[in-house]
């Protein structure tokens, strides 16, 4: 008996071990990382910073301390560019998400609302382009959103418009490509709320005098919030750091954070100007990510 | 505002409805009349159509034939929100995103009551149901019977015409069930809100309603009062569904001066007289068990016609009553529930006593077989 | 009666379908088309795909890209299946908090922020930066949507048909293998799919994480599209397209079949 409990107490120290120590050394200590190398001097080298901790030589650790510096977030403060980045990124995802939700909703509560049978083909359905290439699908709307693209060219051949209009390398290309790559995230947690709600609430508030549309509005809407929030977090926080969309649809003036890292990144080569701004970035979404955890917490099983 | 004005007729009124769903046909042809001010039951196995019905009269279901008139007119295509009914549902259906008085009053706001009125109307409701205090408090605060004090409350609200209750006990355990049955009696009683409820315990329906329908896949077996049904079944079905019963298969051997003699497994009997089945006739002589009288064998000869020779084969004990199972002479099994009411305490008759076994001429009911 | 028309939720559901697929139709429509130019239908013709096929780069990504997509969806499922059992049957544990929050986090981080982190981890551990730090950088995402779908399957696993078995005397590991693996089995497939997917779609994590050598898909697909619109790349979407329709066939045979 005693050795089975022992063998027991090892297997499931050993299944939470193995998840839990790879998120920690791949996961967490990684933005410690970012955060260290913010704060380091940008040199020509390879890797282009003065590290601090070297292996071989621990104790030099504490005599480099002094060569931690905040030169790359000054270096940000005094970029309009990144400033512009900053607030183009929040207006952006802000509008995205609202846009994405007026559209999910309707659509993940027609679903919610079909017969038993066909919601779940429906709901595949619905979250199949997410299964596709999200390079494909963002790269389709520069064909449609061209200037000489197929939307222009309808409009025109319709005769409804005589000069192309001009949505493509704009924001508002950027907000298409946005809630079109992200509407699966969307309806998903969408449906599961509406889906989730007791027929029976409905049948009661129509049973108590409440037309079709004061239903929803005091019962469906309501009580679909904690969907909706959970919806929203899952757009709004990774599209302020999107970079495809705005790379390929954007223009010089859709300037979105995501892009701007990434060139000082890969084009001029300063790890600590984009480490900085990453640090930036997790900081300006503290607040939202913090909803976010605390809202999925809320939805664990309590033992 | 409050019950519907007594108009000629019947409160409501179903005629040859039908619903299928599927291959299944939940209810088979039904035609009604219930009385403004009833307690009706609808009382039946799960699966005969009780529920159906009573959601076809709320409107949740449109029937596929047939029609239904509430005070009168043909409700049968309106919808629910606008009809003079209000349910009371199976698991409450509470608003979980709503306090108590914020449930209550939800009729009341699609009636466009104001704000003051709606305070004393929810204030009065609480007070019908012994729940004052409470408004504040949110349906995950409360204990099932508070819960469903607030669903009664809830559906009470706008003062319906016709109150719909759908297995209004059956989340709460035995003892509060009874209790509850006998507050809401008397809260029906004061009201004089026609009440139709559903449920499967015949119990309960005995003691809620005036009158009750017993229900077996969707048609009526019997429609009456609870004293008719439990007394006088007009079938087998409605004789074993009502509590236990002895069944004895029999022929009609004739009629005399107000009583009828038939030839049972148990042996012959004088019954009450029961015209309608002629001499020569297969019937199902139905005896409750508490009609039936146990004594020692050796005991004073009664007055009753009936008389028959046995031995205890079975006793279980219940508290105020107990049971026996006793084999007769001919071979029969039958059973006969005793009150412990006296000192006798069922000693006399123990397991495997010679007993004789005594019954009255109106003590049973001859039934088709 | 209680629900929207079927009127309305048709039409609704007809738009929503319609704007969620045009973008594909249109890319399959032009795979097809014999002039180079998107906006001129030029005939059929299946030039594009004959040009993918004899491009030698695009399918070298393309095997790397499986290559990494199937290794670091073997690594998450295991994992995420083991955090799942960790999170809905271990009950409270000593840092059970900073667990979840880590498996959630990664679903939602910009993508941006989480390659610049691994790449950072990478170079200060002097790992050599190639095909196997994209498949561990692969692995650790993956992990979370595995993590999140079996343990939502989980949930619903009764307990207590653990603890009847080993009430009939097997040892835990045998109980759960016998009673809960099988019914975790499906969400475990979800998962792994889920996980491949995510991996074979993903540009920005492989971007800063690949080393010489080890250019993906989308990273080549993506370089392509900057240089100009090429048509091949219709084709090459197509190909996944009906790749990632057939495995959802296959999928949603094998669900019927084990529900019947």
């Amino acid at each position: 008996m005693r050795r089975g409990q022992g063998v027991r107490r090892v297997g499931r120290g050993l299944v939470l071990a193995l998840p839990f120590t790879w998120l920690i050394l791949f996961y967490l200590v990684p933005f410690a990382l970012v955060a260290k190398v913010s704060l380091s001097q940008s040199v020509l080298a390879q890797p282009p910073y003065r590290p601090l901790f070297d292996w071989h030589d621990p104790a030099g650790f504490i005599s480099k301390l002094h060569q931690l510096t905040l030169d790359a977030y000054v270096g940000l403060t005094q970029d309009s560019l990144y400033l512009q980045s900053y607030v183009n990124s929040l207006l952006i995802a802000a509008l995205s998400t609202l846009l994405t939700l007026l559209i999910a909703y309707p659509f993940a509560l027609a679903i919610a609302r079909s017969p038993r049978r066909w919601r779940i083909p429906l709901l595949l359905l619905a979250i199949a382009p997410f299964w596709t290439s999200f390079l494909i699908r963002v790269y389709a709307w520069i064909l449609l959103l061209k200037d000489e693209g197929l939307i222009n060219n309808a409009l025109i051949a319709l005769g409804i418009l005589h000069e192309p209009l001009h949505i493509f390398a704009t924001n508002t290309a950027v907000v298409i490509g946005i809630v079109y790559s992200y509407l699966p995230f969307m309806i998903l947690p969408l449906y599961v709320a509406l889906d989730r709600q007791d027929k029976a609430l409905l049948e009661a508030a129509a049973d108590l005098g409440a037309p079709p549309l004061s239903v929803f509005r005091r019962v469906t809407l309501p009580l679909s919030l904690p969907g909706v929030i959970a919806g929203c977090l899952m757009v709004f926080i990774p599209a302020v750091g999107e970079f495809v969309v705005p790379d390929l649809l954007g223009g010089s003036e859709t300037l979105m954070i995501g892009s701007t890292l990434w060139n000082d990144f890969f084009a001029n080569r300063d790890w600590p100007t984009a480490s900085a701004a990453a640090i930036v970035l997790l900081v300006l979404l503290i607040g939202p990510l913090a909803v976010y955890e605390h809202h999925q917490m809320q939805s664990e099983p309590r033992r | 505002m409050g019950p519907a004005e007594a108009d000629a007729g019947p409160i409501v009124r179903i005629e040859g409805l039908c619903k299928s769903f599927g291959a299944v046909r939940a209810v088979d042809d039904l035609s009604l009349a219930i009385e403004q001010g009833e307690f009706f039951a609808l009382l039946g196995p799960s699966g005969c159509g009780k529920t159906s019905l009573l959601r076809m009269i709320a409107g949740f279901d449109t029937p596929d034939q047939g029609r239904i008139f509430i005070g009168g007119k043909d409700m049968t295509e309106v919808p629910p929100h606008r009809r003079p009914v209000n349910m009371m549902f199976q698991s409450y259906a509470l608003f979980p995103h709503m306090t108590v008085a914020q449930n209550i009053g939800f009729g009341l706001v699609q009636q466009r009551m104001s704000k003051p009125d709606i305070a004393v109307r929810v204030g009065e409701m609480l007070r019908l149901v012994q729940l004052e205090g409470l408004e504040r408090r949110r349906p995950d605060q409360l204990s099932g019977g508070q819960k469903q004090r607030v669903a009664l409350a809830r559906a009470l609200a706008r003062r319906p015409s016709i109150l719909l209750l759908d297995e209004p006990m059956a989340a709460l355990d035995k003892n509060l069930r009874e209790e509850t049955q006998m507050e809401l009696a008397a809260l029906q009683r004061r009201l004089k809100t026609t009440f139709i409820v559903v449920t499967h315990d015949q119990r309960e329906a005995m003691v809620l309603s005036q009158r009750m329908a017993i229900m077996r896949d969707g048609r009526f077996e019997q429609i009456g009062t609870p004293a008719d049904i439990y007394e006088r079944p007009t079938n087998r079905y409605v004789a074993e569904f009502m509590g236990d019963i002895n069944l004895l298969k029999g022929r009609v051997l004739g009629h005399e001066n107000g009583t009828s003699k038939i030839a049972t497994e148990a042996g012959p009997a004088s019954v009450a007289a029961s015209r309608d089945y002629a001499a020569g006739t297969e019937i199902l002589f139905a005896l409750r068990p508490e009609r039936i009288r146990v004594n020692p064998a050796r005991s004073a000869a009664s007055n009753d016609p009936n008389v028959f020779a046995g031995r205890i084969s079975g006793r279980s004990y219940r508290g105020e009553t107990t049971l026996f199972e006793i084999e007769l002479a001919s071979g029969t099994n039958i059973r006969s529930l005793r009150q412990n009411d006296d000192q006798r305490t069922a000693n006399d008759v123990d397991l495997g006593a010679e007993v004789s076994v005594q019954f009255s001429a109106d003590a049973g009911i001859v039934l088709p077989l | 009666m209680i629900r929207p028309s079927l009127g309305l939720r048709s039409a609704t559901l007809a738009l929503g379908f319609g704007f969620l697929y045009l973008p594909i139709v249109l890319v399959i429509f032009f795979s097809f088309n014999a002039s180079r130019l998107v906006t001129v239908w030029g005939g059929f013709s299946t030039q594009w795909y004959r040009a993918l096929f004899a491009d030698r780069q695009l399918v070298d990504s393309a095997m790397i890209s499986l290559k990494v997509a199937f290794a670091s969806g073997l690594v998450a499922t295991i994992l995420g299946t083991c955090a799942a059992v960790a999170l809905v049957r271990f009950g409270r544990f000593y840092g059970r908090t900073l667990f979840a929050a880590l498996i959630y986090a990664p679903l939602v981080m910009p993508e941006v922020i989480t390659g610049l982190a691994l790449l950072l981890m990478f170079v200060s551990l002097g790992f050599e930066r190639g095909l196997w730090t994209v498949v561990i950088a692969h692995a650790t995402v993956g992990l979370c949507y595995v993590a999140l779908i079996v343990r939502a399957r989980l949930i619903d696993c009764d307990p207590a048909l653990e603890e009847a078995a080993s009430d009939l005397g097997a040892p835990p590991l045998r109980a759960f293998a016998a009673v809960t693996l099988p019914m975790l089995l499906p969400a475990i497939a979800a998962g792994f799919m889920l996980s491949v997917t995510v991996s074979l779609d993903d540009l920005i994590v492989a971007s800063f994480t690949t080393g010489p050598g080890a250019t993906t898909l989308p990273m080549r697909i993506y370089s392509a599209v900057r240089l100009g619109v090429t048509p091949e790349i219709n084709a090459m979407s197509t190909l996944l397209l009906g790749a990632v329709a057939l495995g959802l066939c296959l999928a949603g045979i094998g669900l019927k079949r084990q529900r019947g």
